[in-house]
């Protein structure tokens, strides 16, 4: 059997990567808030977004490759400036911690509602908060390693979940196509390119890759893996509830399942189906929120050992969870968090390969 | 060392650290409730209640709870299942007082149907659905249903010696039971979405108790702004199935030059086409069958040729034509509100036109025609 070096991966645990860190809390969600903007069509948003995150992941790739053993954050300085770079590493800081806050008050919402309604808070929080430092503190590789053993699980679960409600949906409640025009399509495109934090990972994790130059394809089997699901989830919530009743839904994508009637099956509810996926998703999701958060102040500050680090990011995000009273305030931080997302997935590395094309920047040297 | 100190302290505070022991009850520990049937408190009830905290609303709501036992199954008794009574001003404060009488934690999780009393309907249902919607432990697959001049307890203590508890028969009343188009069955969730699509205006599942106090399922109930409006025979109900996609499989009998012929429609598609006329609203209702020749009084002399089957195809189209319009004229005259689903016709089309209408006031004028075609694929085996 072949050895692989400890400190790298291979190109094609990205697909793996790129999946895990991006879905999440939107397994329950179910894209609710796509269909409340796009209505009927939101399933043409998420089609129509594709080829403009195609577009962007292409750029980012290039760029991580041109610079293939450093990440955005050291490589930066070259591009942006000491002074810009510094502004760009607090507004990234922001953004993870802002993703990690919002990632994790929403799992402790669902879990009191679906699961541990008795359970004391503090407790599901902190293990949660536990394990995803843990295992954000062994660094990005093992990260990865983890990631990679949970893809089988999180997708099987929940690609099963989204056929068997297939079976269910009423093609009716998914036309007219374009009955209200192009323009809350559009919207409901920006709305979901908005909704895809911890695509940024590619920028970190190509560095660590066996062969930069092959990263490509794996990035964009991901993305394209992120699409079917999504497509898939938005379609069936749609057409298994209709646009009226998914209106007032926080939670449409377990509600759709609860309505599943599958002749044959020996089970009564579906849920479970939902769940696993949407455990393994916080998870990865909130260790790389960490990961990404401490690797930033790492860079701030140049500390020798990173653990003290994850270990104040992740337990800093526990009271901040507590300062979120319900669900209104909550949906209140998704906006400047969807602005951050534009911010750090598509602007950053677009403006910075530009710069990097323009001043003829590539190779590894740290400024 | 360090790691296998480390590894018995975990292990020692493990047992402190299973989340899931706040929330941990054994399935012994739950009452199962099935079915819920909700009617109004009855005068003599209210009498006997006791004093109400301040600020209280009024005892307006009975609960009946069919929980399942599993001891009487075990011991093959008729009924598998425990009748329970609770009156309270909503349905969450019912479910809370309820407990008292049974030992086991009253769950929803397997509820299967609700049923409830024509007078409670007639009042409205909005805060019972918003209620059940809201619970997370429901799965929204559960059937909901109307009962006809009876209280919905009535119902539910009505025998059940085929199915071992009343939910059972609810549930196979909506399933897969065939529905040979003369009823309306729905589940909770599709309820929801007629509902909430077309302000409060639906049509559902009637249930009606027998003089022998056998449980029936036949017609439907009207519902109009979230309150029960009226009920529709079998026949109106099948009318009504042909416009809205829910036929099944009937049969259509017709005469041809007077001889009986019945058709077996077991293949139904509609469609309702909407177009504006000098800026109204217009509809084309299109039902196409597929069927087979289920039976005649007498044969025709010549034999069953192309241009008989094309007669019977004709008069059975017409027949089925003169329904729908009957359909029609019953939600516009009769109920004067619009369960046929023309108004979400009108707003996928047309969103515009739709917003700008009081749909309430225009439905009752706006033209509908009619188009059925009927087709025959099958003569059974007889030729």
């Amino acid at each position: 059997m072949k050895k692989t070096p400890g400190d790298v991966i291979y190109p094609a645990c990205l697909v793996a990567l790129i999946l895990l860190s991006v879905m999440e809390i939107e397994l329950y969600t179910g894209g609710s808030e796509i269909i409340k903007t796009a209505g009927r069509d939101a399933w043409l948003s998420v089609i129509l977004a594709a080829p403009v995150s195609y577009f962007f992941l292409y750029i980012t790739v290039r760029l991580a490759q041109r610079f293939s053993r450093c990440t955005i954050l050291e490589y930066a300085p070259r591009l942006w400036g000491r002074p810009l770079t510094y502004a760009i590493i607090t507004v990234f800081i922001g953004y993870e911690l802002l993703w990690l806050v919002r990632t994790l008050w929403h799992s402790a919402e669902i879990n009191m509602i679906f699961f541990l309604q008795k359970t004391p808070l503090l407790v599901v929080i902190l293990f949660l908060i536990i394990g995803a430092v843990l295992l954000a503190g062994g660094g990005l590789v093992p990260l990865v390693r983890f990631f990679e053993f949970m893809f089988p699980f999180f997708f099987l679960s929940l690609f099963i979940a989204l056929v068997l409600a297939l079976s269910n949906m009423r093609i009716s409640y998914l036309i007219p196509v374009l009955a209200h025009g192009i323009r809350p399509v559009l919207k409901g495109s920006l709305l979901y390119l908005s909704m895809l934090q911890g695509l940024e990972v590619v920028l970190f994790a190509i560095p660590f890759t066996q062969n930069p130059q092959k990263t490509l394809f794996p990035a964009m089997a991901g993305l394209s893996l992120i699409h079917i699901l999504a497509l898939l989830q938005i379609s069936v919530v749609l057409g298994n509830l209709g646009y009226d009743g998914v209106l007032n839904l926080l939670y449409p994508s377990s509600d759709m399942l609860s309505t599943l009637q599958v002749p044959g099956w020996p089970v009564e509810r579906f849920e479970p189906f939902l769940t696993l996926p949407w455990l393994l998703g916080v998870f990865t999701s909130m260790g790389l929120a960490v990961y990404l958060a401490g690797y930033g102040i790492l860079q701030l500050v140049h500390l020798e050992n990173p653990k003290p680090v994850y270990w104040t990011t992740g337990l800093l995000a526990i009271p901040a969870v507590y300062l979120i009273p319900n669900i209104l305030w909550a949906r209140s931080l998704s906006l400047p968090l969807r602005f951050l997302t534009l911010l750090v997935v598509y602007l950053l590395p677009l403006v910075s390969y530009g710069l990097a094309v323009t001043r003829k920047q590539k190779g590894d040297e740290h400024v | 060392m360090k790691k296998l100190l480390l590894s018995l302290l975990v292990l020692f505070f493990m047992p402190f650290w299973v989340a899931g022991c706040w929330d941990m009850i054994g399935l012994e520990k739950h009452a199962f409730v099935i079915s819920l049937g909700i009617d109004t408190v009855e005068e003599d009830e209210k009498k006997e209640q006791p004093g109400s905290p301040p600020l209280s609303p009024p005892q307006r709501l009975h609960l009946t709870m069919e929980v399942f036992n599993p001891r009487l199954y075990k011991m093959n008794k008729d009924k598998h299942s425990i009748i329970l009574h609770q009156s309270a001003s909503s349905l969450d404060e019912a479910l809370k007082l309820a407990q008292s009488q049974i030992a086991g934690r009253i769950s929803l999780v397997h509820l299967r149907s609700l049923v409830i009393g024509e007078e409670y309907a007639r009042q409205g249902i909005k805060e019972v659905i918003d209620t059940l919607q809201r619970s997370p432990k429901i799965a929204s697959r559960f059937r909901i249903a109307f009962v006809q001049g009876s209280r919905a307890e009535d119902v539910m203590e009505a025998p059940a010696p085929t199915e071992g508890n009343t939910a059972e028969i609810f549930t196979k009343i909506g399933e897969r039971d065939p529905a040979y188009g003369f009823h309306s069955t729905i589940s909770f969730n599709d309820l929801l979405v007629q509902l909430k699509s077309c302000s409060g205006t639906a049509y559902c599942t009637r249930l009606h108790l027998s003089n022998n106090r056998w449980i029936q399922k036949i017609g439907a109930a009207v519902l109009k702004d979230w309150k029960l409006a009226g009920w529709l025979n079998p026949y109106e109900a099948r009318s009504t199935n042909w416009i809205t996609g829910r036929m099944d499989q009937t049969s259509v009998s017709v005469e041809n030059e007077e001889m009986l012929v019945f058709y077996e429609a077991t293949r139904a598609t509609s469609r309702i086409i909407t177009s504006l006329r000098g800026g109204r609203p217009h509809f084309l209702v299109t039902v196409k069958t597929d069927g087979i020749l289920s039976g005649i009084s007498e044969e025709p002399s010549s034999g069953i040729t192309r241009e008989y089957l094309e007669k019977i195809e004709t008069a059975a189209a017409q027949k089925i034509n003169a329904e729908i319009r009957w359909a029609v004229e019953k939600a516009q005259q009769e109920f004067r509100t619009d369960y046929l689903g023309f108004n979400q016709a009108l707003k996928n089309s047309y969103p515009a036109v739709y917003n700008s209408l009081n749909w309430e006031e225009t439905f009752p004028t706006v033209p509908v025609d009619v188009e059925v075609q009927a087709h025959i694929t099958r003569l059974g085996t007889k030729e």
